[in-house]
């Protein structure tokens, strides 16, 4: 068992580099995920972890070990894809020996990793089985043992779970849970889907067009996202966007801009003040905007009357979608709110769980209560 | 006696053209000297090109051949019987030649080397009478780096493969259909699946990058099928980087922009898309991806349908082409998907 680090490693096809300046340190036993849009170099970074793809520059270690020219297949390392093919004509014994035959290890020593990981499996019963004979989900763990049995230190899962029906979703996503807490061992798991990266991760490794963007544990990036990509990408829907200038008036902050006129927590003026008269954008998330007629009653000064588009009922909770100053934004509120479409409607913004953002570097402004992860 | 007698040298000669027509491998006449012992012809060394004696009374005549281009087989022993019997009187074929069978590869590498077209092809498998292929893919795996175990895996993962057709570092595989795969949906939905299943098998068992092509289905015409996994090699590495693999029926546009010089492309997308700001560009995506519902990309969108009906509205007055219409639709799903695909 081992972590994993990076240092400054960087991945260029030709002159276009997919991947900068990559420095980041997996702990033994983590489940870390990699998650971005299609494209921002999620599969690449995988590769080069596995060695299927060179390093341009920088170091990649596996525990104390540095593996930039170490052999992919001495790497130590398990690969688990959505797709599995088994040996159609071996028995599910021979399927999981194989790869260990080909590392040519004595029979004996495969003997014993093979039952081994047949008990962990719970296939003991189906090892003289031929794959014809075994229903999905027997398969695929079967395709488990066969990277079980090499005893890596590192698994590596691209996308195991994209294009999987909701059925065999939820069932893949089980075995992989089971698997990791059975087997304590690193993994390194990459999706596009922040939902997915969320439920699944000790830690999150955002990225974006081949830069990381932000590690953290998933209630950091929910609570302190370092800018707007991070913002807008963690949480469905998305986290709210609004311009607005930062005044003063008779002592106290407000950000205003034709309809919208709101006042921000006392707390953040140390880390507003700087942004006095100037523009600056405000994220708020659809779940911290609500219509609870007591709540707004008591936040006079977080309350807003806005145009609402369209309420989308999803039974245990209503998505409002209205605008100001003709910005779309969503609400996440009770069922039981009274919104009418095409109507006015008064809303409030909790205003402490609002986030500032610079509108130049899309910095986040302040992150109050912020405790890095480690 | 060759030596010595033109009339029997231009009857060799002879014998070597008629058995290169039948045949496909190119036959000539060896040595000119009696000695049979001597396998090193024309200053090459031995090995390099192989000997078929044939005695005609009690004299030799060597004819050569290049093995690259194919082996002589059993076939060859029937026609070289024949066309003897036909030239000279009471010709036999020594027994210190072994001859090879046919097989699939051997001829692929012929129909290689030789540039054969498909009609040739075909008519060499009648020729040399192989045995029958049933429906299949042809599929090529291309490893990144070639380590000898990919054939022993790959052949384990396809017992069933016929042909199997080592070209390190590719390699050429007919994969039959099950008989669970009749429709075209399911023969299709086999087909996407071994791209993902041969590169994941590769990559986790040997830690070999192989990008994977598979053809349309076909029978027997297996070079017009090799013809074309490769021609989709040339379409991932302009249009498909990064993917796994590609299948002949994904292709979709790129087949007609191959033909296009990759500027048009750029002047075509810029000349479409150029003034679209991100936002529209994303509505328009997911507007031809929900296939121009305006209720479903509104809801992915997380946008009202007036919203987004709005934005319509605004692609359409700075592109000049309606995404509500087909004929719009079109021009700006090309453009789109020429500036997604092309690097
Ligand atoms: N072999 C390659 N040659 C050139 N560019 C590549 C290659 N593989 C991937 N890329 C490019 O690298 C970028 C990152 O790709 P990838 O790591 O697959 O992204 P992700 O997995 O996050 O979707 C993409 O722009 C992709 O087109
Ligand atoms: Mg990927």
């Amino acid at each position: 068992m081992a972590g994993l680090s990076f240092k400054n490693v960087v991945k260029k096809y030709d002159q276009n580099t997919v991947v900068y300046d990559f420095n980041l340190e997996i702990q033994d036993k983590e489940f870390l995920v990699l998650v971005g849009p299609s494209g921002c170099g999620k599969t690449t970074t995988l590769r080069m972890i596995a060695g299927l793809e060179e390093t341009t520059s920088g170091e990649i270690y596996i525990g104390d070990q540095l593996i930039n020219n170490v052999a992919p297949k001495d790497r130590d390392i398990a690969m688990v894809f959505q797709s599995y093919a088994l040996y159609p004509h071996m028995s599910v014994y021979e399927n999981m020996a194989f790869g260990l035959k080909l590392r040519k290890m004595p029979k004996a020593d495969i003997d014993k990793r093979v039952k081994e990981a047949a008990t962990i499996l719970d296939i003991e019963h189906l090892l003289d089985r031929k794959p014809k004979a075994l229903s999905g989900g027997q398969r695929q763990r079967v395709a488990l043992g066969r990277a079980i049995v090499r005893e890596p230190k590192v698994f590596l899962m691209d996308e195991p779970l994209s294009n999987l029906d909701a059925k065999l979703r939820v069932q893949m996503r089980a075995e992989i849970s089971k698997l990791r807490h059975r087997l304590q061992t690193t993994v390194v798991y990459v999706t596009h889907d922040q939902t997915e990266a969320m439920t699944m991760g000790d830690r999150i490794v955002v990225m974006k067009d081949g830069y990381i963007q932000q590690v953290d544990t998933p209630m950091n990036l929910y609570n302190h996202p370092c800018n707007m990509f991070v913002a807008g990408f963690i949480g469905s829907p998305a986290m709210n966007f609004l311009r607005a200038t930062l005044i003063e008036e008779k002592g106290e902050l407000w950000l205003v801009n034709k309809e919208l006129r709101l006042a921000p927590l006392a707390e953040r003026r140390e880390a507003l003040t700087p942004y006095l008269g100037k523009e600056i954008i405000m994220g708020i998330r659809p779940e911290s905007i609500n219509d609870d007629l007591s709540y707004i009653k008591d936040h006079p000064a977080w309350s807003l009357d806005v145009h609402v588009d369209v309420v989308e009922p999803l039974g245990a909770e209503n998505y409002i979608h209205f605008t100001i100053n003709g910005e779309n934004l969503i609400a996440r509120v009770e069922a039981t709110s009274q919104s009418k479409p095409l109507q006015i409607h008064k809303v409030a913004f909790d205003m402490s769980q609002a986030r500032y953002f610079d509108v130049e570097t899309q910095a986040v402004i302040h992150r109050q209560g912020y405790e890095a992860s480690y | 006696m060759v030596q010595n007698d033109g009339n029997q040298l231009v009857k060799a000669q002879e014998l070597a053209r008629r058995l290169s027509d039948a045949t496909g491998v190119y036959f000539r006449v060896g040595s000119e000297r009696q000695s049979t012992d001597d396998s090193s012809l024309d200053g090459q060394g031995p090995g390099q090109l192989r000997t078929l004696e044939v005695s005609v009374g009690d004299e030799i005549v060597e004819l050569v051949y290049d093995p690259g281009s194919g082996e002589a087989g059993p076939f060859t022993t029937r026609v070289l019987k024949a066309l003897a019997r036909e030239i000279f009187d009471g010709l036999i074929v020594s027994d210190r030649v072994q001859l090879e069978p046919w097989t699939w590869e051997k001829l692929l590498n012929m129909a290689l080397v030789e540039k054969w077209d498909t009609g040739t092809f075909a008519a060499r498998v009648g020729t040399y009478q192989l045995k029958g292929l049933s429906l299949g893919f042809p599929v090529l795996v291309h490893c990144s780096t070639w380590i000898p175990e990919v054939v022993e895996v790959l052949e384990n993962l396809f017992p069933q493969a016929p042909v199997l057709w080592v070209l390190k570092p590719d390699l050429f595989l007919y994969v039959p259909l099950d008989r669970n795969e009749d429709g075209l949906v399911e023969q299709k939905a086999f087909g996407n699946a071994l791209i993902e299943q041969i590169h994941s098998l590769l990559a986790d068992e040997l830690g070999v990058l192989a990008t994977v092509f598979v053809g349309q289905v076909i029978e027997e015409d297996i070079w017009a099928g090799f013809l074309e996994v490769r021609k989709l090699t040339e379409l991932h590495r302009r249009f498909f980087i990064g993917t796994l693999g590609l299948a002949a029926w994904n292709v979709g546009l790129a087949v007609l922009m191959l033909e296009t010089r990759s500027i048009v492309g750029q002047d075509y997308i810029r000349g479409i898309l150029g003034h679209l700001n991100k936002e529209l560009l994303d509505t328009l995506r997911v507007f031809l991806e929900k296939d121009m519902s305006v209720a479903d990309s509104a809801r992915a969108l997380y946008i009202h349908r007036n919203t987004l009906t709005y934005r319509l509205d605004r692609i359409t007055e700075i592109t000049g082409h309606n995404p509500r219409r087909l004929t719009g639709a079109v021009h700006l799903y090309i453009a789109l998907w020429l500036s997604n695909h092309s690097n």
